[in-house]
């Protein structure tokens, strides 16, 4: 009898781990591959009606994209940054770069608004006729190489091209209402903007236009008889920067049922994959094809922290290993020959090989996979409330059945609860404590979800089992988010990280790198335990492949 | 006036109930409730405030405890209190009635509000809506067809909030309470410093 996709999905237990989350890479489904696919399919028209920059390279650009449905907006500041103010860290006041992601096309009142507004970023306050807020800091060495090479006729330096990665790193993509943008609600009113950050991807993949569009323009303002536009090839490579720290983990413990979504449709795009009965040659080609293109990228994807060097070191064996043991794995393979080499790569690769390994089965299998990108949006509002007619007893079953991975953890030992997250007063960030040797531990965030579960249990153990959850709630009403989060994640099981986040040797890295991965960011490279850079949309083609092909050669 | 979006309200809301002191649960709540009355054109947040800085009457109810935990039930007929800022009942009189697929009929001194699984309408004196105290709130389903509703005003569905200044920074003084002060190890640690980030 065959074995269903749902029987074939990997378990919570395995994928929600921190070390596996730590280990996840970008996909097909991932968010910024579903923009682009969808801007393909419905041949978005993109064009930059307003490039108002003068010859120092300060001044604003618009960027218009038409969608079937709608007109977006990316308006662009370029101002001056002294170089001792340029920080990735939330503390910035000032960056090279600022944008907003425009519901419509901006009038001139309106970007006079906005000339004033996002320069200051969250120090301003904005229109729900904005729909995202961001801002960039140039890689100084290579914009700077890139415009002088660019200016004297000459291509950038490809090994440093390779090394950096790109010319600007975001260093915050807001959205969902913040600073009083527009809400979530209405900015899926977009349908081309429904699934997951794509608000957010969409402003990144312009932002990328305008990097390289201002390179190009100061190489031309600095020697307009010599410069010459970047090569296509060298373009192509790169992306757009972004450093990433605590400010993202709160979200992936906040959202369980969103991020339910997320896993479970990677996770039922291997297990479709794996049930394929035969492997075409167009899909074993395309296998190999998307192996080759994983090991130049790993090849290039150089970082300082140890762990992630060891893990990449690793990894380069791994595929190389793949390499050689596949074909015979697919070649011999009587039935379900991807679940053949799945299966091997499962007991002979490492975690990161493993999850590369998921993520290369997916990149033949479009046809088969790409309409799950669809599922990844999740009514968070429909799942808020609590069910509270139950009893106790149905309560102590979710325990038993969602909650078991906390059993082996004893929080009476201290290193068990060592840090604590909480939101510093200085940044308004979420920042991550050590409990016993700083102040703060009583103001702490609900990121504690094993221990909370674990004391959920000890206060059930004391109560009849027919007592209501209302009734229980309404008596201790500090068990509530628990419960929310308990009956939420029962439905939404991917959604629940099975690891204990105040943990001694927790690394906050790891569950940044696997909402990072979602994205579609590659090349992470830790910069510490608690943040990361990445770049987004390498590879990946330019907005100006949606240009109206006069204006792409005029450019 | 701050042009508020609806999920600045829910996190305001939201931190200025932990700041109060409220468990998480009901902060989440709390956050919930502003939005939606925010969404339905009610002001919320002078009455947030009332309901923050009351002190615990032993004999008044409060609206989000009670409010969450007739919701829990699922409770479509019930009388309650006396009870401190009723407006606050109504976000979770409006998940029971989304849950049920039923209208639910509020009165109190003064007022008669029918909540629909989406909108609803009300009668009566507009400052009833914003009595700090009543001694009793009525629930029960609405009858279709009683004609009561021919009179009744429409909320208002809005995007946006519009908050007094000094209520948003009263709110954010609260909210305030949740920040824990920079020490010299939480700036070297807190955010794994230590390494340029300029280049």
């Amino acid at each position: 009898m065959m074995t269903s996709v749902k029987e074939m999905m990997r378990s919570p237990d395995t994928v929600m781990r921190l070390e596996r989350m730590g280990a996840a890479h970008p996909t097909r489904l991932s968010f910024l591959r579903s923009l682009l696919r969808r801007a393909t399919r419905e041949a978005w028209v993109i064009t930059r009606p307003i490039w108002n920059i003068g010859t120092d390279g300060y001044g604003h650009a618009v960027y218009r994209v038409e969608t079937p449905d709608r007109t977006l907006s990316l308006v662009a500041f370029s101002t001056y940054l002294a170089p001792e103010n340029r920080t990735d860290r939330v503390i910035a006041e000032a960056w090279d770069a600022s944008y907003v992601l425009y519901d419509g096309i901006p009038s001139a009142a309106e970007i006079e608004r906005l000339s004033h507004a996002a320069p200051r970023q969250e120090a301003a306050r904005y229109t729900m006729r904005d729909l995202t807020l961001s801002r960039a800091n140039k890689s100084v060495r290579l914009f700077d190489h890139v415009v002088d090479a660019l200016s004297t006729g000459k291509q950038p330096d490809r090994t440093l091209v390779d090394k950096v990665g790109y010319l600007m790193r975001t260093t915050a993509v807001y959205g969902n209402g913040k600073f009083g943008i527009a809400d979530r609600e209405q900015v899926i009113e977009h349908p081309a903007l429904r699934g997951p950050f794509q608000a957010e991807m969409l402003t990144v993949w312009l932002i990328r236009g305008f990097t390289v569009d201002l390179a190009e323009h100061c190489a031309r303002a600095k020697s307009p008889a010599t410069a010459v536009p970047l090569d296509a090839e060298i373009k192509r490579g790169l992306g757009v920067g972004n450093a990433t720290g605590l400010g993202m983990a709160p979200f992936l413990v906040k959202h369980p049922t969103l991020i339910h979504r997320w896993v479970a449709a990677r996770e039922t795009a291997l297990a479709r994959v794996r049930q394929l009965k035969a492997a075409t040659p167009q899909t074993v080609t395309g296998f190999y094809e998307a192996l080759a293109r994983a090991q130049r990228l790993v090849d290039v994807w150089v970082v300082d922290e140890p762990i992630q060097a060891a893990a990449i070191k690793v990894l380069a064996s791994d595929l190389e290993t793949l390499r050689r043991h596949s074909q015979m794995l697919l070649l011999t393979s009587q039935n379900m020959p991807w679940d053949t080499l799945w299966t091997w790569c499962d007991a002979n690769l490492s975690i990161e090989g493993q999850e590369m390994t998921l993520a290369l089965l997916l990149e033949p299998h479009g046809a088969l996979v790409d309409e799950l990108a669809d599922t990844m949006a999740a009514d968070e509002d429909a799942t808020f409330p609590i069910d509270g007619r139950q009893s106790c007893a149905a309560l102590r079953h979710l325990l038993d059945t969602h909650a078991h991975w906390t059993t082996p953890l004893d929080f009476s030992v201290a290193t068990a609860q060592a840090r604590f997250w909480y939101v510093s007063e200085e940044k308004l960030e979420p920042r991550l404590g050590e409990r016993f040797d700083e102040p703060g531990a009583d103001l702490e965030l609900p990121l504690a979800t094993a221990r909370d579960l674990k004391a959920l249990k000890s206060t059930l153990d004391a109560l009849q089992f027919d007592t209501l959850i209302a009734e229980l709630l309404l008596k201790h009403p500090s068990h509530r988010h628990t419960v929310r989060r308990l009956q939420q994640t029962a439905a939404a099981p991917y959604g629940d990280i099975r690891d204990n986040l105040i943990d001694a040797a927790m690394r906050p890295i790891d569950l940044l790198r696997l909402k990072l991965a979602f994205f579609g960011a590659s090349r992470f490279d830790p910069r510490s335990d608690r943040w990361l850079r990445i770049t987004l949309f390498r590879d990946e083609p330019f907005p100006d492949a949606f240009m109206p092909a006069a204006q792409a050669s005029a450019a | 006036m701050i042009d508020a979006s609806l999920n600045e309200v829910d996190a305001l809301a939201a931190k200025a109930a932990r700041g109060a002191g409220l468990p998480w649960g009901l902060c989440e709540e709390t956050g919930k409730a502003a939005r939606w009355l925010a969404g339905n054109g009610f002001e919320w947040a002078p009455s947030l405030l009332a309901l923050l800085s009351a002190p615990d009457e032993q004999q008044v109810a409060s609206p989000l405890l009670a409010g969450t935990h007739l919701a829990d039930l699922g409770a479509q007929t019930q009388s309650i209190g006396p009870i401190a800022q009723p407006l606050w009942l109504l976000p979770f009189v409006a998940r029971i009635a989304a849950t049920n697929g039923q209208a639910i009929r509020v009165t109190w001194d003064g007022i008669m509000i029918d909540v629909w699984p989406f909108g609803g309408t009300m009668m009566g004196m507009q400052d009833a809506l914003f009595r700090a105290k009543v001694p009793i709130v009525n629930l029960t389903p609405v009858q279709a067809g009683t004609g009561d509703e021919l009179q009744a005003v429409a909320f208002d569905r809005a995007m946006r909030s519009s908050i007094r200044l000094e209520s948003w920074q009263a709110l954010e003084v609260w909210g305030a309470r949740t920040y824990v002060p920079a020490s010299e190890q939480s700036r070297s640690k807190g955010a794994g410093a230590g390494v340029t980030d300029n280049d």
